[in-house]
């Protein structure tokens, strides 16, 4: 499973990096940017989609449907 | 029971809540309260300090999920107390990964860094 965050619908809630901090990072501004391996992945395009630990999986999922804003894209999913 | 638009609760119902503390009070404490349909956690924990212990320190919120804030753990799932429905035997934590100051009061500020769930109640804050 892979995931990319929308930086612009992000508005830094945070609650996902509250519920898997080792895959969302919020940066000083308070917005979230996927992560691997704990590097928050700022290049954008499709290399900002990080792929998910599957240990972390079922958090993940949980912080996407906790997202106020749903600015969490999900693939391979 | 007749589901309300929020939550399963209704008006005059009796639940137990069970939360976990820092001393001197239990580690957890399980409170009987009598609920209104449709409340929150948050609602829940207010009318347990307002009207059983006075003691207990609860999370400050806007109750209306906007000021991101109120996060706890409520049966084991991160979540904003204020939009959270409020269920029977619910078991409420303070949010993981936070200094605990008070009962579910946490340090935001301080995010302990590396930090897993049972980490909650101490550590290195960063």
């Amino acid at each position: 499973m892979r995931i990319s965050i929308n930086q612009a619908a992000c508005q830094g809630d945070c609650i996902c990096s509250v519920i898997c901090p080792e895959v969302f990072v919020l940066d000083d501004a308070g917005i979230a940017w996927a992560a691997e391996n704990g590097v928050p992945l700022t290049r954008g395009g499709s290399d900002s989609f990080a792929n998910v630990p599957s240990e972390h999986r079922d958090d993940v999922l949980d912080a996407v449907g906790q997202c106020p804003t749903q600015c969490i894209t999900l693939l391979d999913s | 029971m007749a589901d309300t638009a929020f939550g399963t609760l209704h008006d005059g119902q009796r639940i137990s809540v069970t939360i976990r503390r820092t001393p001197p009070a239990p580690e957890t404490e399980t409170f009987e309260v009598e609920v209104l349909g449709g409340m929150s956690v948050f609602n829940v924990l207010e009318r347990i300090r307002d009207n059983l212990d006075p003691s207990l320190a609860v999370p400050i919120s806007c109750r209306i999920g906007k000021c991101d804030i109120c996060f706890v753990k409520v049966n084991g799932k991160v979540r904003w107390a204020c939009t959270e429905p409020a269920t029977d035997g619910m078991l409420v934590e303070p949010a993981p990964r936070y200094p605990v100051l008070k009962d579910l009061v946490v340090d935001l500020d301080k995010r302990i860094k590396g930090g897993s769930d049972s980490d909650a109640d101490g550590g290195d804050a960063a």
